[in-house]
């Protein structure tokens, strides 16, 4: 399902700025500036090599395609990454780059390395029902005037991938200062969809400026944030375009695949136990399904319920709730989550809080008590 | 296109051997074709014998549905028994109407609590991706969860037909997806077999509404490029409804008869349809072997 | 062996004698799952924890061994040990043995005593060894700067060192913070000179419940940081770690609940608390945590690794926290 990751088209992509011209230059040494690359360029093309894996540089370098072949064909990517770098910046200076190319060369990376950064999805909103005919080059256009208006100094570059997906690198400056290339922020945007993955910048303050170019872009109202994160950007796209395995019962059932369970040694296993095995495992394949899960490290339940304990135990009756924080954390929580039931660790079914985050499409939650009729369950706003 | 060289012995078993090779593809295809007639005939039967069964248990409803609110009018047995019988038959006309589905794409299986219909997808004949969509049915049809591309209309189809006409519901969702796999398996075709007509990259959006791209065309040896923005206003619909086939001002007044033939034509046929027969129109016209 | 009456100042209708501040000693036998600790009073008067003295100790991590009773120790002879101590350094560092001691100009080594790290009188004063050294780059009148620290300690450990021959002296636990390969060329030169032996010290699941419980009933100021308590899933194809922390108000106002026997802390009770919050987490997440293995405990009062890890957090409870460490030290000597 995931086959576009590897295809990636030789993405056309678009830097633009007035601000990317070596300016200190200008000032300084009138004359030179069209002539020598920014230094701030180098650096920053010499920073991001130094960051690919040497054994991947030459395909990453290929596929950013700004030096020619035979220039590559001059690097000896055998050496020390520190030369590597070295040598590459000197070809990049050849070619006269500037921070549009630099850009390229950084969002390419990402693209390949999309576990580096944190990436939190938010949803927009529409009211309409009009049809949309999204234009790229419109979308574009539209976040460049909406960011520029009001920050002038900043770094846009977009790449488009073979999933109709655009990827936005943006380097924030203000009106008065340069646009600061390591402090970037990253929005990975599907067309027509009504989800965006954002990898924010530290430089936090200029996030609602972004929300709001990202909504007037794509034609949507509102924008907020779903209380879904994650490393795994591929995950986070599984889980909000439901491309996960669901386990829906079509017409044909499938065969129950024959599971490579180890022959069970215990010969004693009494006709109950194995019927309850069974009962986990049927109950756990129903929740989870018999495909892979998206992967997410982290889970987070801030509780404030009740502490409701057993009568004959006579501890804790209080009317307040009992604050807790509960985390859960692993390489792979899914997969971890949907192995506790047949482990003898936890119930089957395992509880909705837990089972609920593919379908409700988060992993932070505030719970309460669910006010009302049923004393036993929760709800979370 | 071999036909008019001459042959070297080798060339002739080469060639025989392609000709057996054709004939096999042939009879294959042809069984195929017959197979599939077959299979066609023996479906639309068992189609129109499970419409029978639902007229007639649809009436056996009414009819007792009648007889319920006539309290021992027309039916002799006591009340309680054709409760059940009438939930019955319910499960068993739906039941009917699922199999009834699964003949035009779309087939459905009860659950626990509702309905989970499956929508496949195809385009001139070739299968592309199946949908599903669990709904549940108390203490409304609602849609519990689906793994329908998140751009299509989902929602807004839903609540135009979802409470009222579920299989209104499942036709106009099955059309979108449709149209919509349509569209995208065009734009494929047309990158995966054309790529060297189209200049730089095809633009599309998720819905493959919207396709903006440049494709060459020669004349008198020279190759000139052709924009194309091509609008599906329809969105059940997998042939624009807005073409534009633009060219350089400069380009030779003959050029914009093709544009205006060309646009004519991605109006009507499938999009890869229309590039092979411009590649077949040009071979004639340049000879190229 | 034994069935200590340790008591406590502020509960001294019980009749004991006055010992340990805090924690209290064990009614049972040592180390084999005690079933009652005495009751953490007030925190004490610093009467003697003078806490300006111990600070350094506090928001480190300390590695945790229990020590075999050290055969001909005196504590007069420090400076001699220092100097010794220094030579085997260097000695082991010219063998090459020590791992990454590299560029250093020469360790200094400093062996000095804590008088206040003690339960009572009878416990020996706590000894402290500093490893420092000055860094290569700048001039010899710069500042030393610790490289390594271990202290050897017993509190309330009377009642073992009173069962020990003559000449041996009972510091059964050592705490080390620092490179781990100065951790060994230390402990193989004190196993070598006072024929003792050194092993890392693990503490159980069930131990680390007791602190949990015990550390949640004391008094801190009311900034004081949440009850943690971190789970690890054994055995599953993809490893699961789950942290369960709880307000320590409301942990604090349930353990006020569940402890009920005047004066000490019962096994049964320490077992309630913790299936209180286990049902707790269990009506929400359906996952048995009694299933899972506790391996973290932290509070405002300290916290504690299943690995034989301890930051101390509050000096006051310092001598506390200590006594019960000593006590797992001996128990696990024993």
């Amino acid at each position: 399902m995931r086959g576009f990751l590897d295809t990636h088209r030789t993405g056309q992509a678009v830097a633009l700025g007035e601000d990317q011209r070596p300016v200190p230059l200008r000032k300084h040494a009138p004359g030179l500036g069209d002539f020598i690359m920014d230094e701030t360029v180098a650096e920053y093309i010499r920073r991001t090599v130094l960051k690919i894996p040497r054994d991947e540089i030459k395909t990453m370098l290929q596929k950013w395609g700004f030096l020619s072949e035979a220039q590559l064909q001059t690097i000896n990517f055998h050496q020390l990454k520190d030369n590597i770098s070295q040598d590459v910046v000197q070809l990049c200076e050849e070619n006269s780059a500037d921070i549009k190319q630099a850009a390229v060369l950084d969002i390419i990376y990402n693209y390949i390395y999309p576990n580096k950064r944190v990436w939190s999805v938010y949803q927009m909103n529409k009211t309409g029902e009009e049809t949309d005919f999204f234009d790229l080059t419109d979308f574009k256009k539209k976040i460049k005037r909406r960011l520029r208006s009001a920050l002038k100094n900043v770094t846009i570059t977009f790449r488009e991938y073979e999933d109709n997906a655009v990827w936005i690198r943006i380097a924030w400056g203000t009106p008065y200062t340069k646009p600061n290339q390591y402090k970037t922020s990253y929005v990975v945007y599907h067309s027509q969809t009504p989800y965006v993955f954002i990898s924010a910048s530290v430089l936090k303050s200029n996030l609602p400026l972004l929300c709001q170019a990202l909504v007037v872009a794509s034609n949507y109202h509102d924008i907020r944030e779903m209380e879904l994160r994650s490393h795994s950007l591929n995950s986070l796209k599984d889980i909000v375009f439901k491309r996960y395995s669901q386990n829906f019962q079509t017409y044909y059932p499938k065969p129950l695949r024959e599971r490579d369970v180890a022959p069970e040694t215990d010969l004693r296993i009494i006709q109950e136990n194995k019927n309850e095995k069974e009962r986990i495992e049927r109950v756990n394949r129903e929740i989870f399904g018999d495909g892979p899960q998206p992967k997410l490290e982290f889970a987070q339940y801030k509780l404030e319920t009740m502490f409701k304990s057993d009568p004959k135990m006579d501890v804790l009756d209080k009317k307040e709730p009992f604050r807790c924080l509960v985390k859960f954390s692993s390489p792979h929580l899914l997969e971890s989550l949907k192995s506790l039931a047949p482990a003898g660790m936890a119930d089957a079914p395992l509880s909705p809080l837990l089972t609920c985050i593919p379908q409700k499409a988060r992993n932070y939650f505030k719970i309460r008590e669910k006010k009302g009729l049923f004393p036993g369950s929760f709800v979370s706003p | 296109m071999e036909e008019g060289k001459a042959y070297s012995p080798d060339g002739v078993f080469a060639h025989l051997e392609m000709l057996e090779a054709r004939a096999h593809e042939a009879a294959v295809k042809q069984e195929e074709t017959e197979q599939q007639e077959e299979k066609l005939a023996r479906l639309k039967a068992r189609a129109q014998e499970l419409r029978f069964q639902r007229d007639e248990l649809r009436a056996k409803v009414e009819l007792q549905e009648k007889g319920q609110l006539g309290k021992g009018g027309v039916v002799s047995d006591p009340a309680q028994p054709s409760a059940r019988a009438v939930l019955e038959w319910k499960i068993k006309s739906v039941e009917a109407t699922l199999q009834v589905f699964y003949l035009t794409g779309i087939s459905g299986k009860l659950t626990k609590r509702g309905v989970c219909f499956c929508i496949s997808t195809a385009y001139e004949g070739t299968y592309l991706d199946s949908y599903c969509l669990d709904l549940l049915i108390k203490p409304e049809v609602q849609i519990h969860r689906h793994s329908v591309p998140v751009f299509i209309p989902l929602e807004q189809i839903a609540k135009k037909y979802l409470q009222t006409d579920i299989r209104r519901f499942l036709s106009v969702l099955s059309d979108h997806l449709n149209a919509y796999a349509g569209r995208r398996y065009q734009a494929d075709q047309l990158q995966e077999h054309f790529s060297d007509q189209i200049e730089g990259t095809l633009q599309r959006n998720s819905l493959c509404n919207l396709l903006v791209f440049s494709y060459n065309v020669s004349s008198k040896s020279k190759t000139f490029p052709f924009k194309v923005r091509l609008l599906y206003g329809d969105l059940c619909c997998s042939l624009p409804t807005e073409v534009v086939v633009s060219c350089a001002p400069d380009a030779p007044v003959s050029l914009a008869e093709t544009a205006a033939a060309h646009s004519d034509l991605f109006r009507r046929v499938a999009l890869h349809k229309a590039f092979r027969s411009f590649s077949s129109a040009d071979e004639s016209v340049d000879g190229a072997p | 062996m034994e069935s200590v009456d340790g008591a406590v100042r502020t509960l001294p209708s019980i009749g004991r004698l006055s010992r340990g501040l805090l924690f209290g000693g064990v009614h049972g036998r040592v180390g084999l799952s005690p079933s009652s600790r005495l009751l953490p009073p007030a925190p004490p008067s610093q009467e003697n924890v003078d806490s300006q003295k111990t600070t350094f100790l506090l928001r480190k991590q300390w590695t945790l061994y229990s020590v075999t009773p050290l055969y001909r120790f005196s504590d007069t002879h420090l400076k001699d040990y220092a100097r010794l101590l220094s030579a085997f350094i260097a000695a082991e560092k010219q063998k090459g043995l020590a791992v990454e001691i590299g560029v250093e100009l020469g360790i200094k080594v400093a062996i000095s005593s804590l008088p206040d790290l003690r339960g009572s009188d009878r416990d020996q004063a706590a000894i402290l060894v500093q490893l420092s050294s000055r860094s290569p780059a700048s001039p010899k009148n710069s500042e030393e700067k610790v490289i390594w620290s271990g202290w050897f300690c017993s509190v309330s450990g009377d009642d073992f060192s009173e069962n020990v021959p003559e000449d041996f002296t009972c510091l059964p636990l050592f705490l080390a913070n620092g490179a781990e390969s100065y951790t060994s060329i230390v402990g193989s030169w004190f196993q070598k000179t006072f024929d003792c032996c050194f092993r890392r010290l693990a503490i159980s699941p069930l131990n680390l419940s007791w602190m949990a419980a015990m550390w949640t009933g004391c008094k801190v100021d009311k900034t004081a940081s949440a009850m943690e308590l971190v789970f690890s899933v054994p055995h599953l194809p993809q490893p699961l770690d789950i942290s369960y922390a709880i307000h320590p108000e409301d942990a604090k106002a349930l353990w006020d609940t569940v402890q009920k026997t005047p004066g000490e802390i019962t096994q049964e009770e320490v077992d309630v608390f913790m299936d209180c919050l286990y049902s707790h987490f269990h009506r929400h997440f359906k996952i048995r945590l009694s299933a899972t293995k506790l391996v973290k405990v932290s509070t405002a009062i300290a916290s504690a690794h299943c690995d034989g890890i301890i930051k101390f957090l509050q000096s006051q409870y310092l001598t506390g926290v200590l006594m019960l460490l000593t006590e797992l030290a001996i128990s696990q000597i024993q």
